[in-house]
């Protein structure tokens, strides 16, 4: 499966997993504002609280993104009122607490879960002030000593949060998928029923003619576009293979043959760059491919010059490949349900007299 | 009596007459070639020769501008230069000076003028920029008259020792274009004042001007510290070729000393995963071949970004070219980097580049590519790095933590924990790829396999130095040392690889002209010579990343220490050029050596 069927793909189980989320995070999940009676919570995710100081923390994280929006959008600028100004019936404020409740929320579903099952204990912000101290001051520490610190020396609050949170569902999954997510063979043949066409279907053999136009710098760059795009524009496209013929003994002029069997390596190998966009290539066309890349590069004019071969990889060669498939949605099937659940509960003094200075 | 008298007087007459028609007597040859260095505003240096014989020491005199001399300074033979610091900015000053002893002074030497740099009192301004409470029609040049727009700052070429600060809290939507250079002594410093959060800077997706939020083009001296970076047109689809940070030289120059510190950069681009796209990216350019000393990136947080989170590049140090002209003294340390749409960090075309303290994290969501790798580089050393959740759909594809790719030289990774990666820890790569050597470091429940080689057929990778690596496989995961790629022309020596839990570890593919001595061995068979089979006594194995402890944070990764009683102590072979320390930092040797990450 070459690279631009792979994100394809995963855009798309990405795009209906977002869909299907905000789908089920808007029309089932039961909220409600109230008073909760303390002072230092914001809200509550399945009883966990959120507390004033980690809710600002994400708040805080979110304003660059509320500024930019809201300048895309409107042009507005920052401005003493810019917060609580409204703007065709969106303010500022609300805009980045409901950003910050839907990220804080599926954070807490996560900890939440994980705790239930026991694989933390509960998570509680002040626990967590305090372990962060004493990380970056054990880190000072080991420094000063000259002893050995992988990763940086000092992290701030946020970068550790994240740094506790994304091992946290690395765990969680690891711990899914050896008790919970553990996929019979039927499940894994279903599997690979469903997706034999769109994931495990290759091109066996790749034969293409090319016209290679490389550049090193991006004046080099500019020089090679402009010649390919005015070559290209003379080619006929009805008849590809014959428009390339006839630069046969140009020296831009190439023909490979890609093989399935014969893997390209290396991450900045432009033979396997070539393979891929061949590779998405139907019979008949010609395609002009810019990498865009600056410097080091080449720009195309490819053609086929014959219909791929195609090949379907065979279930046991793939099984690895359908049981993270199945893993991963079994993930996000539990997150989606866990979310389609989560009850949040709004301490209501608290949450509407949040309030953000510049 | 009178006529012995008057003798005396005319003697004593005749005497001082005698004194008064010479001036000063030529006993002392006079100093030659004084010369006068500008060191700063305010801090010359002057040298001189002389011969210094019958001579106590010198005299130096100084006059400013067109005044009189003054005596500045009696100074001791043997000394023949002297420091006159305390000056003025931009003043002409005329030196001279003449030796002496107890007797006489000598005539004095030529003179020298000079005149001092313009200064932080001349020429060096500080910028106040706040989009708040600034005025555009203000000075800029100090809090309570700062400048409003970023364009009063985009239509100015700086100079050495100008420093260019933006309020805390405050917001630009827009593009930062800075110019200018500064020296040695007084680079140009961007920066925040005030408290609060770092500045903002919303790119909003631009593509103009090389399609980036903040750009410093061809500028030397600079640091570039504590701004917040976006560049997103707030959608998830490719927005183009977009960066948030980019420095960029064209003109052939070398350009020096360019500091990016503590910058937050997050939110580049849609969910993409091309290397034209990303946070913060250090290029060359241009016909003539330009480069870098002395590039520091440090203690930058990048994150959510399309692309690559940290990336060099340069059109004139392929390691096929005839002359190479890389950037050197390249230091990429300290970063908090992912996740990001393709790899964290990838150091091109830099010789001698230190990569350290890095964390790496969740890198490529949107594609595949290592956590990190290096290309067209020599002598590269990655240590201290933490790398983990590099993971997506398996399959033979490029994915794991660290990579030694091709076009290198000299590979070092060292002392760097990677974790929870899909695709194994290390990678090696074909030719050219001289002498890479992986040392020290430690692998837990990475999976697939542990090492991957990015070749079957075309080889060229001289023999490689794998030794005292700790490979750690939790119950449950299906890895192999070597899965799909067959292990090419590598001396393992003194690693230990440890499969838990009932599910025997295996090797996967043979192995072809590699050398296993002195590792050992937990559940998987063993190779080679001086192999040692059984639990090597971890003090606790499996808590490294894996131990979120809300309430008692570990200290982690001691559990690969050795216990005592280990198998694995004093078991080992002797490496030659071994660098000295375990991953703790423990001497080598003690004793015979161990085998694993840890010298008891």
């Amino acid at each position: 499966m070459n690279t631009s069927s792979y994100k394809q793909k995963n855009s798309i189980l990405y795009s209906i997993g977002a869909i299907l989320f905000f789908i089920l995070f808007t029309t089932c999940k039961k909220e409600s504002t109230t008073a909760i009676g303390d002072a230092n919570v914001v809200f509550k995710v399945n009883n966990t609280s959120v507390t004033t100081e980690e809710y600002d923390l994400f708040l805080q994280d979110q304003k660059a993104l509320t500024y930019n929006y809201f300048f895309k959008k409107y042009k507005a600028k920052n401005s003493p009122t810019f917060w609580t100004t409204t703007i065709e019936g969106e303010t500022p404020i609300n805009y980045i607490k409901t950003k910050t409740n839907t990220q804080l929320t599926s954070i807490k579903v996560v900890q939440d879960y994980a705790s239930n099952i026991d694989l933390v204990p509960q998570f509680n912000f002040e626990t967590f002030i305090t372990d962060w101290k004493a990380e970056n001051n054990r880190r000072k520490i080991k420094k000063n000593a000259g002893e050995v610190i992988f990763g940086p020396i000092e992290t701030s609050k946020k970068e550790y949060y994240d740094y506790l949170q994304s091992n946290l569902e690395i765990r969680l999954k690891d711990k899914l998928n050896t008790t919970r997510f553990k996929p019979s063979k039927e499940q894994l043949e279903a599997l690979y029923r469903s997706f034999k066409n769109t994931h495990f279907t290759y091109n066996d053999t790749i034969r293409v003619a090319y016209l290679n136009f490389p550049y090193n710098t991006s004046t080099e760059r500019k020089e090679r576009l402009k010649q390919a795009q005015s070559i290209y524009g003379k080619l006929n496209k009805q008849k590809p293979h014959l428009a390339l013929d006839s630069y046969k003994k140009n020296e831009f002029y190439h023909t490979k043959e890609f093989y399935d069997a014969v893997k390209l390596y290396g991450e900045e190998n432009p033979e396997k760059d070539l393979k891929a966009y061949a590779s998405n290539l139907k019979f008949g066309v010609l395609q002009f491919i810019d990498t865009k890349l600056e410097t080091n590069s080449s720009v195309y004019i490819l053609t086929l010059l014959a219909p791929h071969v195609q090949a379907t990889r065979p279930f046991d060669s793939v099984r690895k490949d359908l049981s993270y498939m199945y893993k991963a949605q079994k993930y996000k099937q539990l997150m989606d349900s866990l979310s389609n659940n989560v009850s949040i509960i709004f301490n209501k003094p608290v949450y509407e007299n949040i309030t953000i200075t510049r | 009596m009178l006529k012995k008298s008057v003798i005396v007087a005319m003697l004593l007459i005749l005497a001082a007459c005698s004194k008064s028609d010479t001036d000063e007597p030529q006993t002392i040859e006079a100093p030659a070639s004084l010369s006068a260095t500008v060191i700063s505003e305010t801090e010359v240096d002057l040298s001189w020769n002389h011969n210094q014989s019958n001579t106590t020491g010198y005299k130096l005199e100084r006059k400013k501008g067109s005044g009189s001399y003054s005596q500045i300074a009696l100074i001791d033979v043997p000394l023949s230069t002297f420091n006159n610091v305390g000056l003025i900015a931009n003043q002409e000053y005329t030196y001279r000076i003449r030796a002496y002893n107890s007797q006489d002074n000598s005539a004095y030497s030529n003179e020298v003028s000079i005149v001092t740099t313009l200064g932080n009192q001349s020429g060096a301004k500080t910028y106040y920029l706040d989009s708040v409470d600034g005025d555009d029609s203000n000075l800029g040049t100090n809090e309570a008259s700062a400048w409003q727009s970023i364009s009063k700052v985009n239509a100015l070429t700086f100079s050495a020792g100008d420093k260019i600060l933006f309020k805390s809290g405050s917001v630009w939507n827009g593009q930062l274009l800075l110019k200018g250079s500064g020296t040695n002594a007084m680079p140009i410093i961007v920066d925040k004042y005030g408290t609060g959060n770092k500045p903002i800077f919303n790119g909003g997706g631009t593509t103009a001007n090389d399609g980036t939020t903040v750009r410093l083009k061809n500028g030397a001296y600079w640091e570039i510290n504590n701004l917040e970076i976006t560049n997103t047109d707030g959608s998830d689809i490719q927005q183009g070729p977009i960066w948030g940070l980019r420095v960029i030289v064209d003109n052939g120059a070398e350009i020096n000393h360019i500091y990016i510190r503590d910058c937050y950069v997050h939110d580049v681009n849609g969910d993409v995963a091309g290397k034209d796209t990303g946070g913060i990216y250090v290029t060359a350019d241009g016909a003539s071949p330009a480069f870098y000393n002395d590039l520091k990136i440090e203690n930058n947080r990048v994150s959510n970004v399309g692309g690559l989170g940290i990336a060099t590049q340069s059109p004139h140090a392929s390691m096929n070219a005839s002359s190479r002209t890389p950037f050197l003294n390249v230091r990429i340390a300290g970063n908090s980097v992912g996740p990001t749409g393709r790899n964290n960090m990838i150091v091109r075309v830099s010789d001698d580049a230190i990569v350290e303290h890095n964390r790496l994290i969740n890198s490529s969501v949107f594609d595949k590519g290592h956590s990190i790798f290096n290309f067209n580089t020599i002598n590269c050393t990655m240590q201290y790095n933490e790398a983990y959740g590099n993971v997506g759909p398996q399959g033979v594809i490029d994915r794991g933590g660290f990579d030694a790719d091709y076009n290198c030289k000299d590979t070092t990774i060292q002392y760097n924990y990677s974790h929870d990666n899909n695709w194994g820890f290390a990678i090696m790569k074909k030719g050219i790829n001289d002498n890479v050597t992986i040392r020290y470091n430690i692998s837990e429940n990475d999976k697939i396999a542990v090492y991957f080689y990015g070749f079957e057929f075309e080889t060229g990778m001289t023999r490689a130095n794998v030794y005292n690596n700790v490979h750690y496989v939790e119950a449950g995961l299906d890895v192999k040392v070597f899965r799909d790629r067959t292990p090419f022309n590598t001396n393992f020596y003194n690693n230990i690889f440890h499969f838990e839990g009932s599910n025997a570890g295996a090797w996967g593919k043979e192995p072809n002209n590699c050398l296993f001595e002195n590792n050992a061995y937990y559940n998987i068979s063993p190779r080679g010579a001086g192999a040692i089979s059984g639990d090597p006594l971890f003090v606790a194995p499996n808590t490294g990343g894996q131990d979120i402890d809300w309430n008692n944070y570990p200290n982690v990764l001691t559990g690969y220490k050795l216990q005592a009683g280990s198998p694995c102590i004093n078991a080992g072979k002797v490496v030659a050029d071994n660098g000295n320390r375990d991953f703790w930092g423990n001497t080598l040797y003690n004793g015979n050596p161990d085998i694993g990450a840890h010298e008891f």
